[in-house]
């Protein structure tokens, strides 16, 4: 299994009366782009709160096509949804208690009351339901191996909030009913258990269990604790070691450690709001300096006043029991709102066999230079960079010519060159550490630049091929302390060596050994003579191409080129001041 | 690590996202994907090892204050909150920089428990810059500069280019300044922004400058005293619809800057500003306070009335108006 992402958002807040920022178009847009950047998900999970303050049929009907939407644009095979504080209908529970003797603290216990909206919700979406039971959905997914358990947390919220508590017994039951007869047939799934309250929760959230109590942030969330051991030794009987979760309106994830003996291994990963409207939290702006204000008029408010931003979570299953957790959030970026990356963080540290372990099922392709060679040469195919004419250099004339300057100007090119520099180093040269890395001339020292990113061990430094251009300490190398081992010498193309000759001359004693490995792009083999430059002081050259230029012999003053004008004529101008 | 160590003040200050875009190096996948190193704004293990692995209880900063600046830093994972929290806790006295645009959730988390600074990276690089060329890249002989005009002193940033250490430190200043240009970042998000450099030591930094912000980079081989320009080199196609910041490793006149600028417009492309390490105020070279020019330069091109100098001879001066008294010209 490799790579099976599920989309986890919780708390919209769909509202007909007090609109949930999914009611805005603005907001939206830019959440689809980012969904279809990060391709199709095997299952879409709400954790809860669907509408705000128990909601009206329009509220659910509203809900129901903004699920559909994001169902569509995410690609999602499966839905997953769960009730949350939001979704009982209080109304209707204090509607049916009428002038009947029924104790208000019981009316939680009116489930199909309180559910009529959410389960004619959940009808209209196509989804099977319980609402009875503690399970009240579930989803068991063949490709990718996973089952996802929707959970209700909201068992004892009737006409007044309440915190997180699950029904045990049916939710035991449930679980019986699907494992016990095929335990050994789901053994190799990834489950996963989803509610709407938090269980664990460390930062900084409010309405926890800890807070409320006085006692700082603590171990336990939004549910009950001693009803939520229980559950989780449940649900870690059933192999359930990732629980997704909302309601706090804020992004959060650990794995249990100091507060917990012994580590349940149980990762939890707590979605942010996507929809809450974050402005209407914010009751009182007497205080607010007026500066901030705007901003805040700016922003839309999807910031709210404490940091905390809209966001939904991605889970990427890798296998049974490695999860990488992306969190999303929604931020202002110059008046443009989008969806940035928050963080990142995997259920547990990979073990190093792990890492190293080579893939089971993927076989990757030996590299060899020819691939780096046929992207060079398509590129100058593709681009017509091998030109005809008359290049009349300093000392010779040429009739075609590599148009290089391409391979700089565009940076795909560039990395291709260096990519294949890189194996020429690794591969051929075999030396994993060059000590020095050189660039000669302009192009030269532009490669070198990209390559030194590769070698950041490397003392790296550049040599002009023109001596007169530059000045003495232009020309010095590593404050001229000398060449003591093997040097890689960079540069675009060699023709005659006469430039890297000179390099060396300038550079090391007569009859000193240079030990220079030469890469260049191109060579212009076999106009070019190559033993002239390979005998000369043990210089070893490696191109990443070969192209073939025809020497016009004559030179300018006898060239049938130059002389009919047959072809463009490039004169290269050397040694003239003030062209521009 | 690219800690700055200022010896005198007893003070260590790092860049905690410097040390993130670095630390991955060599990262091969991030050069073959083409991905952009200075976006990189959470902090991942390798950057974590790499500062607990600084020797910071070795006796060479024992009692020194550390400042850990977190300009460009979005966010700090939770699993790694605690191993960031206990090595800050090792210095004796660690002082945490947020700049105003800082994230708020890092800002109210950490600035509850540390004391702020009150000087960024930045601030600490300026000065240490300063005194970096003054030790490393001073040449006290005179040299003619690109349009021939002889100057007292001669800056070696071929030093700089040599070290790869300083070159990534330094390159990563600009990009910090570039980014902080709305203009700038704006062109770059679309694909709009390149570099154009003419020189040795600025292809050097513009090639650097390249992989970190992954933007194009266009040469011209070369401007300077003697001109050798290629026609090929010159392509129509790279210059259109684009901006280019022109990337030189020195400023002193300005004007190759200008000629580079007409070089570009002259292709279709537009300037929106140069970018280089030294800017050199050559009208009181001789002057102690010249060495107060000598800082880490990014101007947005409508600043262009700083390439208005003045060119003093021994013969005369030719903006009198500039002309100090008791100053010698040169030759």
């Amino acid at each position: 299994m490799s790579g099976h992402k599920i989309l986890h958002i919780s708390d919209l807040y769909v509202s007909e009366k007090t609109p949930s920022v999914l009611q805005n178009d603005k907001y939206l847009d830019p959440l689809f782009t980012k969904f279809s950047e990060l391709g199709e998900f095997c299952a879409l999970v709400i954790s809860g709160d669907i509408v705000d303050r128990g909601g009206s049929q329009k509220d659910y009907e509203i809900a129901r096509d903004i699920i559909e939407k994001i169902k569509k644009e995410s690609d999602a095979t499966h839905v997953i949804v769960v009730p949350g504080n939001h979704d009982v209908s209080r109304d209707r529970l204090t509607g049916c208690r009428g002038d009947r003797d029924i104790d208000e603290k019981q009316l939680w216990q009116y489930t199909d009351i309180k559910f009529s909206y959410f389960s004619e919700f959940l009808e209209n979406m196509n989804l099977d339901a319980d609402i009875k039971s503690g399970l009240i959905m579930y989803k068991i997914i063949n490709d990718p191996r996973i089952i996802i358990l929707g959970i209700d947390s909201t068992y004892h919220i009737g006409t007044t909030d309440a915190g997180g508590y699950i029904n045990i017994e049916t939710l035991q039951r449930s679980l019986e009913q699907i494992f016990e007869c095929d335990n050994e047939r789901y053994k190799e799934y990834t489950k996963i258990a989803v509610l709407h309250h938090t269980p664990i929760v460390y930062h900084s959230a409010s309405q926890t269990y800890a807070d409320n109590n006085g006692t700082g942030v603590g171990q336990y969330g939004t549910c009950d604790p001693e009803n939520w051991k229980s559950v989780k030794n449940l649900l870690l009987k059933y192999d359930v070691h990732l629980v997704l979760a909302g309601h706090v309106h804020g992004t959060q994830s650990e794995r249990i450690q100091e507060f917990e003996q012994p580590n349940d291994g149980i990762f939890y990963s707590i979605a942010g709001s996507i929809g809450v409207n974050f402005n209407n939290e914010v009751k009182d702006l007497s205080g607010i300096d007026e500066k901030y204000k705007r901003k805040l008029d700016n922003l839309q408010c999807y910031v709210s006043l404490n940091g905390n931003h809209n966001s939904f979570d991605v889970i990427s299953i890798e296998d049974k029991d490695y999860i990488i957790e992306e969190q999303y959030k929604y931020v202002m970026d110059e008046g443009i709102g989008k969806w940035i990356l928050w963080s990142k963080k995997p259920n547990k540290d990979k073990e190093e066999d792990d890492i190293f372990a080579e893939p089971v099922d993927v076989v990757e392709p030996m590299p060899s230079k020819s691939q780096y060679t046929d992207a060079i040469l398509r590129m100058v195919r593709e681009n017509k960079l091998y030109k005809t004419g008359h290049f009349h250099w300093k000392g010779y004339a040429l009739h075609n010519w590599i148009d290089v300057s391409y391979f700089f100007q565009h940076q795909t090119a560039i990395l291709t060159v260096v990519q294949g520099i890189r194996f020429i180093i690794e591969r051929e040269i075999k030396i994993s550490n060059p000590e020095y890395i050189i660039g000669l001339g302009v192009k030269g020292s532009v490669i070198m630049s990209y390559v030194r990113y590769l070698f950041p061990e490397s003392k790296c430094s550049y040599y002009p091929e023109s001596k007169k251009e530059y000045n003495k300490y232009e020309l010095k190398l590593f404050d001229g302390k000398g060449l003591n081992s093997p040097i890689i010498l960079l540069t675009d193309v060699v023709h005659s060596g006469n430039t890297i000759k000179s390099f060396i001359d300038d550079n090391y004693a007569p009859r000193q050994r240079a030990c220079i490995n030469v890469i260049t792009i191109f060579d212009t083999y076999p106009a070019r003579e190559i033993s002239s430059i390979d005998d000369y002081r043990d210089i070893k050259l490696y191109s990443l191409a070969q192209i073939q230029v025809t020497e016009c012999k004559g030179g300018m003053s006898r060239c049938p080129v130059y002389s009919s004008k047959l072809a463009y004529v490039y004169e290269y101008e050397e040694d003239k001041k003030e062209d521009f | 690590m690219f800690e700055i160590v200022d010896n005198e003040n007893k003070r260590v200050t790092i860049s905690l996202h410097m040390e993130e875009i670095y630390s991955h190096l060599p990262d091969e996948l991030m050069i073959e994907a083409k991905i952009e190193f200075f976006r990189q704004n959470e902090i991942s293990e390798f950057c974590l090892d790499n500062l607990v692995n600084m020797r910071i209880t070795s006796n060479m900063f024992e009692n020194y204050e550390c400042i850990l600046d977190f300009s460009w830093i979005n966010s700090v994972f939770a699993n790694q909150k605690r191993e960031l929290s206990e090595w800050m806790n090792k210095w004796r006295n660690i002082k945490l920089y947020f700049p105003i645009s800082c994230n708020r959730e890092i800002k109210s988390e950490w600035g509850k428990k540390y004391k702020l600074a009150e000087i960024s990276y930045c601030d600490a690089f300026r000065l240490h810059a300063k005194k970096y060329i003054l030790e490393n890249c001073y040449e006290p002989e005179g040299y003619v500069t690109q349009t021939g005009t002889t100057l007292g002193v001669y800056i070696n940033l071929k030093k700089i280019i040599e070290n790869t250490r300083i070159i990534f430190q330094w390159c990563y200043m600009i990009a910090c300044g570039l980014y902080e240009n709305e203009h700038f970042k704006k062109k770059k998000n679309n694909g709009a922004m390149a570099f154009f450099c003419h020189t040795m030591n600025g292809c050097c930094i513009a090639g650097v400058l390249s992989v970190l912000l992954a933007c194009d980079l266009v040469y011209v081989d070369h401007l300077g005293p003697y001109n050798k320009l290629n026609k090929i080199d010159f392509h129509r196609d790279s210059y259109e619809s684009r901006e280019y910041v022109i990337i030189s490793d020195m400023v002193c006149q300005g004007n190759e800057i200008l000629r580079a600028k007409n070089i570009v417009e002259y292709l279709g492309g537009e300037v929106c500003g140069y970018a280089g390490f030294v800017k050199l105020d050559i009208s009181n070279i001789h002057a102690p306070k010249a060495v107060e020019s000598f800082a880490l330069v990014y101007s947005p091109m409508e600043a262009s009335a700083e390439l208005k100098y003045t060119i003093t001879t021994k013969l005369c001066d030719i903006r009198c108006e500039y002309k100090k008294e008791g100053e010698e010209g040169e030759t």
